[in-house]
């Protein structure tokens, strides 16, 4: 079958070359000479595409792997796919260089010698059979103790996306709760827990700016264009084009802001104030959008005026969502949202609740008289930002439509994140631009969120309980195992199955997870790299590069479209390397889950577990994949030839939540006032933390800068999406000194003495620790900030190009803060100052 | 903006031009010496050097080519509007009409017909040396036509490749005339001082030349296009200062003996005093190979500040 | 007649390298010595804190009036009639006169083969086969755009005939089929 295929694609070649050659004139040797050289690649070696999926950011966009003489020659961006529509970026590009990588893990490896851990000293080469059975042996062990929860799954970001179930299965099957992707405190948290309280999604896949449509768009604590992300990019740097006026809130000169309009270097950390302010201009110039907060939000809930809680609040059971009272000012009464003629939206009252007269105020009341003292003068203060330009943002927001303020993608950056995030939520509902073109809409996977608990069995589930942690908020607590490991609390925790992800160079601290991975009696770890957490593994199972698999069908994450897509295995793995399903399928054979693994798997992805199964076992994922595909209803053949199949389009699914859909709050409404908030200050008493309506918290770290002190900031690079793709020679060739460096403001490196190019220490006055890096004098950087890109301070020697590239290790820097988990789960992660020396 | 610089062409090229400039000229003087002294001790073995060097010259342009054995296809494909091409047509004139006129001056080939004839040979060593003058001015038309240097792309640039291809051919006869000298008795020797007292007055005048119109060409280009001026900068204050001073201590120091020792023998022959081998033949070989270093150093440094066009958005 | 160009447009320029990366593959240049047929230097303006940044994608201008030809003493650099501007690699030498003058720096010495190459727009291994270039394929930012700059209804035709697109350095008389829409600020 696939001969003929090639052989199809090869005469439609040849019938394009022709029609091509039928148009070509001039010099006569000239068409002959490229007549003949289009013919030598068109008929002569083995030519074909196979759509695919791209894996070298979470993004997972659409690409076409274009395969000749049995080797990947090109990945090229798959416009089936509405998601990245066509485009691809460097990374992406790069794929190849990631296949064809000679620093990647190439055959099983066994060490016996646990000592040497953190090393890559005492690996033995092994056969896949040997392997297999040494890792079961040692999972084996602790299942037949009953201590199958002493054995953490752990992973990345591959497993905290679309690689999920196909890991949480595994971790189900061999008895453990204890499974971790990407740690949330350290991903996303504290923005997305902000954007859930008030539009009910908040995850990086759930919700985006429409910049396709937008006019205006405002950006803060996020890097766009730089970052990529091209489902985003691409938009948002064609509303550049397009004419949208872009404002970039951000310490350096990004790529986002280079692309801006207005560049406002704000003080780091203050951006909640800048917005606050923009909130008071906002209100009191009248700019909001009237109706959409009266009759979409909960802006106009009645609150007790002497300590801003609710007045009343109660269940609708045919719902399930919360009911308020409003002020209908048709009748002069308080009365249940739904059934008011017309609440109002300002003002004070005193009202009848249950034979009882109370003093009561809109919930919008209390906003406007919380925003009276932001004043941009206020806020002047506070960011290094002129009050007129903060004026000037607001109103244009206020008064250009459509206008947007991005939701951002990665923040645990600061202990006012989650504020911060609500007030950016709070003033794209004022101006009324939720779900609405050109505003803040959800992607087709926002949707429809259910939200599950995690299990009580959870040793950070446990710990959190223990800790008076707000379990109900709570991700997986992945700093929760570090006690688990190190303390045994609450319960201990003995052995590792990564499967992927890279957690001693990316969690706080790192001098605390190596000694946690030391302490570890098993490591298993599948992966493609030796990166340098593999190095502290016992038994490394190498994982196959994407090119290499084929993959089940996933649903297209970041698009507002509905769309399902896959991937098709585009050439035989080049080194002894396994997909990480079959490996986990293998490994759970070996235990005698493997019945368990597909029952666990069906159950999550909606299919029949005894088929999956069945089907995997005559055609390996890509039977997973078939029983997908019919279970949607999509055509297999389709899916296989284009790559990814629409669904539902955008323009189907935009403008209806809330308008005719309730959204995931509890009121199902735009909460102005979060209810979810109120209920945490219910239990636990007030903290401006979880203060129902917005309050400025200033950042931890304020003063203390200055001399050779900075605040320490950062951010992603075009070129690196993370430590995953840290070792790619392409990418590394095209990295420029402002990609790899630190950067310094140029006057104030001119005070230090310090050159462009030279080496600079950086040590971080909460670790202690120190990190040398190159660094990069600009203009584009606050002269109290230093900036460097997040994927560098590779210390495996394995990774080649990555060790080869330096630059900063930020776990070095950042602490692991101590009091972390009395507050929202939040790492805090530009928390940090640091001091700055010549090398 | 950090000046970028041609990267692909260094010392075979610097080699290619210098040789050709000095093997040109070379020509012409060793006609002159044939033309009005009929002194072919001299314009036989200057016009065979001449051949030689540009020969070589050329060996070392095909030496630097990416596919050397190819080079034949840059005579036979007919490119009339390259400079490549119209220089394999300048040298292949060069070294047919210079090997004509050499072998009527070369003992070994006295047997050719046109050798007995003094006009043919006039005429021959007149084409020849109209030859010897297009390779010279060649080579700097080569890069003076270039937009994309800015600092190449000068009128000035050819006229001090020729005028340094001339002190460079007139040291060159320089050498012969004071090898020849030395071979020959006293008594004979003075014919031979004599022409090195007027090689050696030419070297200083043309070398003059040079550093005038060296002196115009910098000093224009210093107020020129930014690239022109960072080339200039490179060389007088940059990373090619070095070269560029050296160029300018060999050719002026060169220059400098060769005058002095001219002053120095006008005041002998005044005084009537003995032409000694010392100065009449060993000093101006010193001289004289200090202008040809000289000229090769001036050939690379020029062609390492060859600072390409530059672009701000 | 078709006469292919590309028009940079600088307003949506993020500098992310897609265009190099997929350029490297596609054509399987010496990246790794460093020599490549595109890239996108970056230029910052200004001081802190009124500083302006640019990334300008750089590549073959494909020339009406080429110097890399004029100066071509085997013919090997020449002009399709669709107006792209190529090596061929049989024919070089690699005498290099190309690469000197070129005021684009556009070409290098791939000595894989021992011949100059260049930037080709893809053209035998896409444009032939109805495609556009590789950069232009996969620019998130929309920067590239290919096309026939006379056909009044491709994209390209219509921003070079609207004067928007610029082309770089005119005074060299090169007359670019490359053209620069300039970034400029609208606040």
């Amino acid at each position: 079958m696939a001969s003929a295929k090639i052989a199809r694609r090869d005469f439609l070649k040849v019938a394009a070359v022709t029609g091509a050659l039928a148009t070509l004139s001039g010099p006569e040797d000239v068409v002959i000479r490229t007549l003949k050289r289009v013919e030598a690649r068109a008929l002569g070696p083995q030519e074909y595409t196979v759509p695919g999926l791209c894996r070298m950011c979470v993004n997972s966009c659409g690409t076409f792997f274009r395969v000749r003489d049995g080797r990947l020659r090109k990945i090229d961006p798959n416009p089936n796919n509405p998601a990245n529509a066509g485009n691809l970026c460097a990374r992406g590009q790069a794929g190849v260089r990631r296949v064809y990588n000679p620093d990647r893990l190439k055959r099983p490896l066994i060490r016996r010698d646990k000592s040497l851990r953190g090393t890559w000293q005492g690996f033995e080469a092994t056969d896949w059979d040997t392997a297999l059975d040494e890792a079961a042996a040692v999972l084996k062990k602790y299942i037949d103790a009953g201590e199958a929860k002493s054995i953490m799954v752990g992973g990345g970001w591959l497993p905290c996306g679309v690689y999920k179930p196909y890991v949480v299965a595994f971790a189900k099957a061999i008895g453990t709760p204890n499974f971790v992707g990407s740690p949330p405190p350290l991903c996303f948290f504290p923005k997305a827990f902000a954007w859930t309280v008030t539009i009910g999604a908040g995850g990086h896949p759930h919700i985006r700016a429409d910049h396709e449509y937008a006019n205006y768009i405002i950006l803060l604590r996020r890097n766009l264009a730089g970052s990529i992300g091209v489902p985003y990019a691409w938009q948002f740097a064609r509303a550049k084009k397009r004419g949208a006026k872009i404002v970039v809130l951000d310490p350096r000169m990004s790529e986002s802001a280079a692309l801006a309009d207005l560049w406002v270097p704000i003080k780091p950390g203050t951006d909640l104030a800048f917005l606050l302010a923009m909130g008071h201009v906002i209100v009191s110039e009248g700019l909001y959008d009237e109706e959409f907060l009266r009759r979409y939000t909960n802006a106009p809930m009645l609150l007790r005026a002497d300590s801003n809680a609710p007045a009343k609040t109660w269940d609708d059971p045919d719902t399930g969502k919360k009911k308020y009272l409003v002020y209908d000012e048709a009748t002069g009464e308080a009365k249940a949202h739904d059934e008011a003629l017309r609440p109002a939206l300002a003002g004070e009252f005193d009202v009848e609740i249950d034979g009882e007269t109370v003093r009561v105020k809109t919930a919008f009341q209390a906003l406007v008289e919380r925003l009276q003292q932001y004043t941009p003068e206020w806020a002047s203060q506070i960011c290094d930002v002129p009050a007129e330009t903060i004026v000037r943002v607001a109103r244009e927001f206020g008064t250009i439509k459509p206008a947007v303020i991005d939701p951002g993608w990665h923040d645990p950056k600061y202990q006012n994140s989650v504020q911060t995030w609500r007030m950016v939520a709070i003033l794209n509902a004022l101006v009324g631009n939720i779900d609405r073109p050109g505003g803040l809409i959800f992607n087709a996977a926002g949707r429809s969120l259910k939200s599950s608990a995690l299990p009580d069995a959870r040793a950070d589930v446990q710990w959190m309980k223990k800790k008076g942690i707000i379990v109900s908020t709570a991700q997986p607590m992945i700093l929760a195992y570090y006690d688990a490991i190190v303390n045994g609390d609450p319960y201990p925790i003995k052995a590792a199955v990564l499967t992927g992800g890279n957690w001693i160079r990316t969690l706080p601290d790192d001098r605390k997870w190596k000694e946690a991975f030391k302490k570890l009696e098993d490591v298993i770890a599948i992966d493609v790299m030796p990166n340098d957490t593999v190095s502290y593994a016992d038994i490394i199972l190498p994982d196959t590069t994407y090119p290499e698999r084929d993959d089940p069908m996933f649903g297209v994450g970041f698009s507002p479209d509905a769309a399902v897509a896959t991937s098709v295995r585009a050439i035989d793995p080049i080194y002894d390397c396994r997909p990480m399903i079959d490996i986990l399928v293998q490994l759970a054979d070996r235990l005698g889950k493997k019945d368990a693994y597909f029952q666990n798997l069906g159950a999550m992805l909606g299919v029949d577990g005894a088929a999956l199964k069945s089907a995997y076992e005559s055609e390996g994922i890509a039977g997973i994949r078939r029983v997908q595909v019919e279970a949607k209803g999509v055509s297999y053949d389709e899916i296989v030839a284009k790559g990814a199949v629409v669904l539902k389009a955008r323009d189907q699914l935009i403008g209806t939540m809330p308008y005719k859909k309730p959204l995931g709050t509890p009121s199902g409404k735009v909460e102005i006032y979060s209810l979810k908030m109120a209920g945490i200050m219910a239990k636990k008493g007030y903290s401006e933390h979880w203060d129902p309506i917005p309050t400025w918290i200033p950042p931890r770290v304020m003063d203390g800068v200055g001399g050779n002190v900075f605040y320490l900031t950062y951010g992603r690079s075009p070129i690196a999406s993370h430590t995953h793709t840290a070792d790619n020679d392409l990418l590394a060739s095209i990295g420029r000194p402002e990609h790899f460096g630190v950067w310094i403001n140029a006057a104030k490196a001119a005070e230090l003495g310090i050159r462009d190019g030279d080496m600079v220490k950086l040590t971080s006055l909460a670790t202690g620790q120190s990190v040398v890096a190159k660094a990069f004098v600009t203009d584009g950087v606050r002269p109290d900030t230093v900036f460097t890109v997040s994927a560098w301070g590779a210390e495996s020697e394995e990774l080649k190009v990555a060790k080869g590239i330096g630059g900063v290790a930020l776990n070095k820097l950042w602490p692991m803060h101590e009091d972390l988990f009395t507050l929202l789960p939040n790492a805090m992660t530009q928390e940090v100052l640091v001091r700055v020396e010549k090398a | 903006m950090e000046p970028v610089v041609q990267h692909v062409w260094g010392w075979l090229i610097a080699l290619y031009l210098f040789l050709g400039g000095m093997g040109g000229a070379t020509m012409i003087v060793a006609h002159y010496f044939y033309a009005s002294k009929r002194e072919k001790s001299l314009a036989a073995p200057g016009a065979l050097a001449s051949l030689i060097m540009v020969v070589l010259g050329a060996l070392f342009l095909i030496l630097d080519l990416e596919k050397p054995e190819k080079f034949y296809l840059a005579v036979i494909k007919f490119q009339t509007s390259s400079w490549v091409f119209r220089g394999t047509m300048i040298l292949s004139g060069f070294i047919v009409f210079g090997a004509l006129y050499a072998a009527g001056l070369l003992p070994w080939f006295q047997w050719v017909p046109w050798a007995k004839s003094e006009r043919a040979m006039d005429a021959l060593g007149l084409i020849a040396s109209a030859f010897g003058l297009l390779v010279t001015t060649y080579t700097g038309i080569l890069l003076g036509v270039l937009k994309a240097v800015p600092f190449w792309h000068s009128p000035a640039l050819p006229a001090l490749f020729v005028a340094s291809g001339l002190a460079t051919g007139i040291a060159a006869m320089g050498i012969i005339n004071a090898l020849q000298g030395l071979r020959r008795p006293v008594d004979e020797r003075v014919r031979f001082v004599g022409y090195c007292t007027t090689l050696s007055k030419w070297a200083a005048i043309v070398v003059g030349a040079e550093m005038f119109i060296l002196a115009l060409y910098y000093y224009v280009n210093m107020f020129g296009p930014a690239e022109a001026s960072s080339a200039v900068s490179m060389m007088l204050f940059g990373e090619l200062r070095r070269s560029f001073l050296a160029y300018l201590d060999f050719v002026l120091l060169g220059a400098a003996l060769l005058s002095m020792l001219y002053h120095v023998r006008k005041a002998d022959l005044i005084a009537g005093r003995d032409q000694s081998v010392v100065k009449s033949c060993i000093l101006p070989l010193g001289g004289a190979i200090l202008i040809i270093i000289g000229g090769l150093l001036l050939r690379r440094t020029i062609l390492e500040a060859g600072v390409m066009t530059q672009f701000a958005p | 007649m078709t006469r292919y160009g590309m028009i940079i447009d600088l307003r949506s320029c993020i500098g992310c390298g897609a265009c190099i990366a997929a350029c490297d593959m596609e054509n399987e240049t010496p990246w790794e010595e460093g020599k490549r047929r595109t890239y996108v230097p970056r230029f910052t303006f200004g001081s802190y804190p009124n500083v302006t940044v640019v990334y300008m994608p750089r590549l073959c201008m494909h020339c009406e009036n080429p110097p890399c030809v004029s100066v071509c003493p085997t013919g090997a650099s020449h002009v399709t009639a669709d107006g792209v501007v190529l090596v061929e690699h049989d024919l070089c030498i690699g005498c290099k006169y190309c690469v000197v003058a070129c005021p684009y720096d556009a070409r290098y010495v791939d000595e894989r083969i021992r011949s100059v190459d260049k930037c080709t727009f893809c053209y035998t291994n896409r444009v032939l086969k109805g495609e556009v270039p590789a950069c232009d394929a996969t620019c998130p930012g929309r920067v590239r755009i290919f096309g026939d700059l006379d056909d009044p209804n491709s994209e390209a035709g219509r921003l070079a005939a609207s004067g928007l697109a610029k082309p770089l350095r005119p005074d060299l008389g090169t007359n670019p089929k490359v053209l620069y829409v300039p970034k400029v600020k609208s606040i």
